[in-house]
């Protein structure tokens, strides 16, 4: 087939599309891994015995809102990528850096306002440093799965960038999902091992895609 | 053609104009020509096969394009990532940051490997049904409607055939034509 021949082809196969094709494919496909993830936690972990009296109070939704800026930053940033002349987005940027630095801010207050070294210590590392960003992780697999799947049937040219934003997506709503289970209330503890769980997805997907994102 | 003139083409054929769309396919022709002769050391059959690539993603990846922004840039991402991608193929190379690489050392391709990537080749490799419905549309020029009366489908039908045969043909672009079947691809 000669190029003429093709370009004749393709002019059959001409259908009107219906706009929005980036933002449809990342919300369906995040929202089945998203509730892979949900699914994942609770066959796993139990909910938090205080869950209904956290969600009387203020900090359940700051951390809440400040897993989800992750996970916007990254949606901003991989409905950018996906596309093949899509630049990471300057807001996305300034988003994390927003919320990461006003929850630092909160932290170090906090730990300045304990009684010694010893509670500032239990404040930082609550009952479960060792676990948290690892059970992020774990957590984010299914929703990074269906980000990176979604991604990959688009068409990125900037793989490893892309790679990061569906981790980053991935990693801001497994975080969120995970703070159903987790108890640990602090801005310090929050703002060093979520966000290192959380970073730590996004560099899972900077490290994937250029294997996984090609398409043709 | 300028860029607003190329951009219209491509909203119009966005909204379902076919005759805008195909002006817009073969305007874009000797430009990717131009862009791959030059990165690869003349007007090789092989730089065409990248042009026909590179066509068949504009088409199939169009829903991408962000009205917003301007086309030619677009259409430029997707070239370098084909040339790039193609490169990577041959050399056995993973695929890293695409930004700006210009500098690809002289391909030493063989025949057999130009012939294997060959669109009309591929077409071959198609399910039999799938290559009648792109012969008789294109090759023998009946409409849609006698396509469909010859295979006894609908209109509509043929329509969506055409659709998978060109999404299959994309998967055996990037497979090299190794397998007939057309699952993959996006």
């Amino acid at each position: 087939m000669n190029t003429d021949e093709l370009i004749a082809v393709l002019a059959d196969d001409v259908r009107p599309i219906r706009p929005g094709l980036v933002q449809r494919r990342l919300a369906s496909f995040t929202g089945v891994g998203l509730g892979g993830s949900v699914l994942l936690l609770f066959t796993w972990l139990p909910p938090r015995p205080d869950l209904m009296a956290a969600m009387g109070g203020l900090f359940f939704w700051e951390k809440g809102l400040y897993t989800l800026s992750f996970a916007l930053a990254g949606a901003l940033a991989a409905e950018r990528l996906a596309r093949p002349d899509g630049k990471p987005p300057a807001a996305a940027g300034r988003l994390l850096g927003l919320v990461v630095g006003l929850m630092a801010i909160s932290g170090v207050a906090g730990l300045l306002a304990a009684a010694g070294p010893a509670q500032r210590l239990a404040l930082w590392l609550g009952d479960s440093f060792q676990v948290c960003s690892l059970r992020i992780v774990v957590l984010s697999v299914p929703i990074l799965a269906m980000t990176l799947a979604a991604t990959r049937s688009l068409a990125p040219t900037r793989l490893r960038s892309a790679g990061a934003a569906a981790g980053l997506l991935a990693g801001g709503l497994s975080a969120t999902v995970y703070a159903l289970h987790c108890p640990e209330s602090t801005a310090a503890f929050v703002v060093t091992w979520y966000s290192l769980g959380m970073l730590a997805c996004g560099a899972i997907g900077a490290a994937l895609g250029p294997w996984v994102l090609r398409w043709r | 053609m300028t860029e607003t003139e190329l951009k219209a083409l491509m909203l119009a054929g966005l909204a379902g104009d076919a005759a805008s769309h195909a002006r817009l396919l073969a305007a874009l022709a000797p430009r990717l020509r131009a862009f791959f002769a030059r990165r690869m050391g003349g007007p090789t059959a092989e730089a065409e096969d990248l042009v026909q690539e590179t066509l068949l993603a504009i088409h199939l990846k169009r829903g991408l394009y962000d009205g917003s922004q301007p086309l030619t840039p677009w259409v430029q991402a997707i070239a370098r990532y084909k040339l790039i991608d193609a490169w990577r193929r041959t050399g056995g190379r993973r695929m890293d940051s695409l930004d700006e690489t210009e500098e690809l050392p002289a391909e030493d391709a063989s025949e057999a490997a130009m012939a294997r990537r060959d669109l009309g080749v591929l077409l071959d490799r198609l399910p039999k049904r799938q290559q009648a419905l792109l012969r008789d549309v294109r090759i023998e020029g009946l409409s849609m409607a006698e396509a469909a009366d010859r295979h006894g489908m609908s209109v509509a039908a043929v329509k969506v055939g055409l659709h998978r045969s060109l999404k299959a043909l994309q998967a055996l672009v990037g497979r090299g034509g190794s397998s007939p079947d057309g699952e993959a691809g996006s």
